[in-house]
């Protein structure tokens, strides 16, 4: 779903643009004090990394691998073998979450990296050129972002089968369209500065003066977008995977996860099982959140430290 | 103001070319013909032929395009493929009034909610109360939708039996609004779940921002009670800021419905775009797209209209 | 010619709704009414006297109450001459009859028609109808309802995916107001049985109808009109379709009021449903959750009653591939694959090892062939004796430098599919081979298995079974190139034995040749027959009369009733 991007949208207008007169080193340091400050945001730091380093270690973690089936060791409680039990296929799900958090963040990054770039491209030659070229531009960014996303996404997903790099694609595609308009939004702010002036009448290239000038002013909202964003990637893909159009088994991801969970029988006699994949799900999503806020918030001269 | 929703309303001319042109070709490239999907693999060829002349899939690409966009202009959204000789017309508005009814109740639950919220929090920023709800508004956006449905139901609905499980009325009694209301509920709540975290915090940063003014100072420092300054004077310019996320938000509401309605048996649109995109019902996907999309097209007109309505700051 | 459909593909929207699915087998029928062999001769009376003997308890039956019936999927039109989903024929099974059915053994049983004589050739079969039979406007059913409703799918002009089973009948003559004879091109033991059940439409309301729009007239979806124990009600598209009780039923007057066909599209929301009261009658209940039902049952008024369903499931193996050309491969996958284990874990233990492919409900089932036990080490042997060794160490087993690495497909929504899939992986990988699970949306998984694309290596699907056996269509070498036989099996002496037993109209004799073709399958082994599903039903426990039916879910529903 698309939840997040309500968020982020809306704080293009809560952000003036940064610190221009500012040092960059002390206006990072800035940035980053009134980060800390931030106990929610902290938090969520502090799970995020634990999430993270536990997928990327997943094997030093764990004694078994994800499709590691044992029958007769199915829907097993926690116990110190299974330390979140097992599922239906007597897999551990411990190791399973650790797995498909690789898949899950993985996807999100990956997506939202593909997004973040080409909506920066995209925004950042309407916002630099304007005209007819912005006019354009900015109409399909309009018309695109007028489609509800799942509605397209599960056109997409059951035209084409859904492998992890089709799924990829198809979030980049439509994943874009909120960066683009933010990045415009700044450009169209910042193009007509003092120093975008200056260094046009000395010649420096456009190219130049879009990526070496503006667009690291323009870093803050496009940061805070994409951290938003993975937390929305990852809730899209579980959405995905109720419908049976996610990631497909048996390669572990927390929406599938959660997906195989969510059986009637299950959900009343083997509480675990949806339990952690939703738990993480929701843990992850809260973080990203959570930091997500927290950089709106120190990315923002208005809001005192 | 009249000539500003006029030329709003003008811009959205290229928008809906775009939106049908988007509809019409993303079930273009699916691969293999369309009729192949639907049909009994036991058919024989020269039925087969028959079909694609019915339905015209034999036309040029373009052509196929003007007939659908000019038949859709005239209200004509064309039959449905599998349920043959049901115009999508008359689908979708036996499902409209349901997903309408739907989405408005969500809608209601997600600004009242995020009000008593959001103005709580704003003045008790950054107490143990504001962070407590702060969190308590992020859940519903973390948490997948299809999973707070079903557990509600399993809850709520099976075991405290408080709701119904689903559907929009009792099927063996007779309709009343108490009933449709008590359906209506659970999908609603769920629905509202996604939204309201992000109108609390919104409506959350502009109250904060808006008691800090000196207007609001001077009010409570006239002796006014301060719950009457926080809705007279703080709630008008406090939401501002929701109206428009409520424009922004359309397309995810829209695509939110499509999974609740299925959780809940819910005969609205989303529930049918599912279907239609399971058995690849293609006249039927393409007019849900389109419509959906002027939806929210007008709806972010409506929204732009009215926080110019709303707000006294700005002037057309 | 082509005699299709006595296995029928599960062209199955049902499936593609029952995405949340869990459990056992939802295969999707064909909308066609039962079928069975032209030689019982049973009459009516003596079979009613039987069901409702069955299930008889003391007390009178009453008249009244309403059933509702809960289902995942989602009806598409009312007539069988086009619908081709399982929630329209099980409507279409309340709305109209057909002139033969099928009763609970899966013997032919006379519907509307009084006789059926078949003529010494086999070439002519002459159907008497009964007399008093009216339509739901009160209109007579004659023999020009008939004649009307088997010239729609003869006709040129008729746009619609049944033609095929029309293919046989050259011609069809009113004899009189209630005789009808049809003209067979070819001898065809299945035409009684299959092609005699399609519903019969009203000529005095559809005649004015040009054939060509017949499909798409609003008689199918808004006033459809039969002789059936229902009559339509509306249908509200995504909510429910409603049936109200046909007083001139020529069958005795049914004693439910109201049939109410619910859809809940979310398998989980269906038996919370079910659980809440909110639905009476679940016809799928799916295996993983019966022992969790089964311990509420009583408390919530709710009856579950398990039989053997009449389909079963399989893995099939491409035979356009060479690698499984070879039958000793094929026997070894079978040798590898722990079918017992599925059906205790996967199944709840709630189905049968398959070894045949017909169904022990069937008179014509027959285990008498060779079969393959679970045996890790036989299987590795007999691929060794095929060539096919790991000559470089990597684990997979390879032959003249080709891998045994494969996809299994299966189509998504069906969880005991899905799940058959990944522990298949895990079984191949104990004699080396690479089996990874490809799970498919239904649309593009039929659209890649089947002609003219075959593009798959391993598959699991299931057939739902005709209720008269034939195997021509599926196993047949003439089947390939366009019809069932997508696995690509040929084997010239079942050919022959297949063509000859389409010949016998003789219900032993024809028991008797099937016993050789499913000896000859059986070892060739072009598919893994896995199990047969055992199908769960809940009922409320005071509905009485309730008949247990492997194919039709409101068999003899006139005489259902409810106790207080």
């Amino acid at each position: 779903m698309t939840k997040i991007n309500t968020v982020n949208e809306s704080s293009t207008e809560a952000l003036l643009n940064p610190n221009l007169n500012r040092k960059p080193d002390t206006m990072f340091k800035i940035i980053v004090s009134k980060f800390f400050k931030n106990k929610l945001a902290v938090i969520g730091l502090i799970f995020l990394t634990i999430i993270i380093l536990s997928a990327i270690f997943a094997p030093l973690l764990t004694p078994y691998t994800p499709e590691e089936q044992s029958l007769r060791d199915r829907l097993l409680p926690p116990s110190s073998d299974h330390l979140l039990g097992t599922d239906k296929f007597g897999r551990d799900i411990f190791t399973r979450i650790l797995y498909g958090g690789q898949i899950s963040l993985l996807v999100g990054f990956i997506s939202i990296l593909g997004s973040v770039t080409i909506g920066a491209i995209v925004g950042s030659i309407a916002g630099y050129f304007g005209g007819i070229i912005d006019s354009i531009l900015m109409r399909i960014v309009d018309t695109l972002l007028a489609v509800p996303t799942l509605f397209l996404l599960i056109t997409l997903v059951t035209i084409f089968t859904p492998g992890i790099d089709k799924l990829i694609y198809i979030f980049i595609l439509f994943g874009w369209l909120g960066t683009a308009r933010l990045v415009r939004a700044e450009f169209l702010s910042l193009r007509t500065r003092e120093f975008v002036l200056s260094a046009r009448t000395m010649g420096v290239k456009n190219r130049s003066i879009i990526f070496s000038h503006i667009l690291p002013n323009a870093m803050g909202p496009i940061i805070v977008s994409a951290t938003l964003g993975v937390g929305g990637i990852i809730l899209t893909e579980a959405a995905l995977s109720y419908l049976g159009l996610g990631i497909q088994p048996p390669i572990p991801s927390w929406g599938n996860m959660l997906q195989d969970a969510q059986n009637y029988t299950i959900m009343l006699k083997a509480w675990w099982y949806p339990t952690f994949p939703g738990l993480m799900i929701l843990i992850t999503v809260l973080s990203f959140n959570f930091i997500g806020d927290g950089l709106r918030d120190a990315f923002d001269p208005k809001i005192n430290e | 103001m009249l000539s500003y929703i006029i030329r709003r309303i003008l811009t959205a001319i290229p928008l809906l070319i775009g939106i049908t042109l988007i509809s019409f070709f993303i079930v273009q490239i699916a691969p293999g013909d369309p009729t192949s999907l639907l049909m009994n693999p036991d058919i024989k060829p020269e039925d087969k032929v028959k079909f694609i002349e019915k339905y015209g899939l034999d036309d040029p690409i373009y052509i196929q395009y003007f007939k659908w966009v000019g038949n859709m202009v005239q209200g004509d959204f064309g039959n449905s493929l599998l349920k043959k000789g049901t115009p999508v017309s008359e689908m979708i508005m036996n499902r409209l009034p349901n997903t309408i009814t739907l989405m408005i109740a969500a809608t209601i639950i997600a600004i009242i909610f995020s009000i008593l919220i959001g103005v709580y929090s704003a003045t008790r920023p950054y107490s143990k109360s504001d962070y407590l709800f702060s969190t308590g508004s992020f859940l519903g956006l973390a948490t997948p939708n299809f999973w707070l449905g079903l557990m509600l139901i399993m809850f709520t609905a099976v075991n405290l039996e408080w709701f119904p499980t689903g559907g929009v009325a009792d099927l063996d009694a007779p309709f009343s609004i108490w009933d449709r209301i008590h359906h209506l509920i659970l999908p609603a709540f769920v629905l509202a779940s996604a939204d309201m975290a992000a109108y609390t915090r919104h409506t959350r940063s502009s109250m904060i921002e808006v008691l800090n003014q000196d207007y609001i100072r001077t009010a409570k420092a006239k002796g006014l009670r301060s719950r009457k300054v926080i809705f007279k004077h703080g709630l008008r310019n406090g939401l501002t800021p929701v109206v428009t996320l409520f424009g922004l938000s359309l397309p995810s509401l829209v695509g939110g419905a499509a999974i609740v309605e299925r959780v809940f048996a819910w005969p609205g649109l989303g529930s049918l775009f599912i279907e239609s995109s399971f058995t690849r019902d293609y006249p039927v996907i393409m007019a849900l797209i389109v419509l959906s999309s002027v939806f929210i097209v007008i709806g972010n007109i409506v929204a732009d209209i009215l926080y110019a309505v709303i707000d006294p700051r700005i002037e057309y | 010619m082509k005699f299709k459909k006595l296995f029928l593909l599960l062209l199955a929207l049902t499936f593609v709704f029952v995405i949340a699915a869990c459990g056992d087998e939802t295969e999707t029928e064909e909308p066609m009414e039962e079928s069975g062999s032209e030689t019982s001769n049973e009459t009516e009376d003596s079979k009613e006297e039987e069901s409702a003997m069955e299930d008889a308890k003391p007390g009178e039956p009453k008249a009244g109450g309403t059933l509702i019936v809960g289902s995942s999927g989602s009806p598409t039109l009312f007539n069988s001459l086009y619908s081709t989903d399982t929630a329209s024929s099980d409507i279409e099974s309340l709305i109209y009859n057909g002139l033969v059915g099928a009763d609970t053994t899966f013997a032919t049983e006379y519907d509307l028609a009084e006789d059926v004589q078949l003529s010494e050739d086999g070439l002519t079969v002459t159907v008497k109808i009964k007399e008093g039979v009216t339509f739901h406007d009160g209109e007579a059913l004659t023999a020009d309802d008939v004649v009307f409703t088997y010239n729609v799918p003869k006709s040129p002009d008729y746009v619609g995916e049944r033609g095929s089973n029309f293919d046989g009948i050259d011609t069809i003559t009113k004899i009189d107001d209630y005789t009808v004879e049809f003209k067979l091109n070819k001898k065809d033991a299945t035409f009684v049985p299959t092609t005699l059940s399609y519903g019969i439409l009203p000529e005095h309301i559809l005649k004015d109808v040009p054939i060509a729009e017949l499909g798409e007239n609003e008689f199918n979806t808004k006033s459809p009109i039969g002789t059936g124990p229902f009559k339509f009600v509306e249908w509200k598209d995504g909510e429910y379709v409603k049936v109200t009780r046909n007083d001139d039923y020529f069958e005795g007057a049914p004693y439910l009021d109201e049939v109410i066909y619910k859809l809940v599209p979310d398998a989980n929301t269906l038996i919370l449903q079910l659980q809440a009261g909110d639905i009476d009658y679940h016809t799928s209940v799916p295996s993983s959750d019966i022992e969790t039902v089964q311990g509420w049952a009583a408390d919530e008024g709710v009856e579950i009653i398990s039989e053997l369903g009449l389909n079963y499931t399989y893995v099939g193996y491409n035979q356009l591939d060479e690698r499984f050309q070879d039958k000793r491969v094929r026997q070894a996958f079978t040798h590898a694959i722990n079918r017992e284990e599925i059906v205790e874990f996967i199944l709840n233990g709630r189905g049968e090892v398959a070894h045949v492919p017909e169904s022990p409900l069937s008179w014509a089932y027959n285990p008498d062939v060779p079969t393959f036990e679970y045996d890790v080490e036989k299987a590795k042997e007999l691929l060794k004796e095929a060539g096919w060794e790991d000559t470089d160490g990597d684990g997979i087993i390879d032959k003249d430098g080709k891998k045994m690495s494969f996809e299994i497909k299966t189509n998504q929504g069906n969880k005991a599919r899905e799940e058959i899939a990944v522990v298949l992986q895990e079984q191949f990988k104990e004699i080396g081979v690479e089996a990874k699970p490809n799970i498919v949306e239904w649309s593009a998984f039929i659209e890649a298995v089947t002609a003219p694309k075959w593009e798959y290596e391993v598959l699991i699907l299931g057939w739902q079974l005709s209720t008269f056996p034939d195997q021509y269509d599926i196993f047949h070498s003439s089947q390939q190139e366009e019809g069932l036989n997508f696995t690509w099996y040929s084997n010239p002496e079942v050919d022959t034995l297949l063509e000859e037993a389409k010949q016998i109209l003789d219900q032993d004799a024809y028991k008797e040749a099937y016993g050789d073709i499913y000896k000859g399958i059986a070892e060739d082994q072009p598919y893994t027959f896995l199990y047969y599903p055992i199908s769960n039903k809940a009922i409320p426990d005071n509905l009485q009369n309730y008949t247990f039916h492997g194919t039709n879910d409101f068999y003899k529903i006139e005489t259902w009733w409810l106790d207080e």
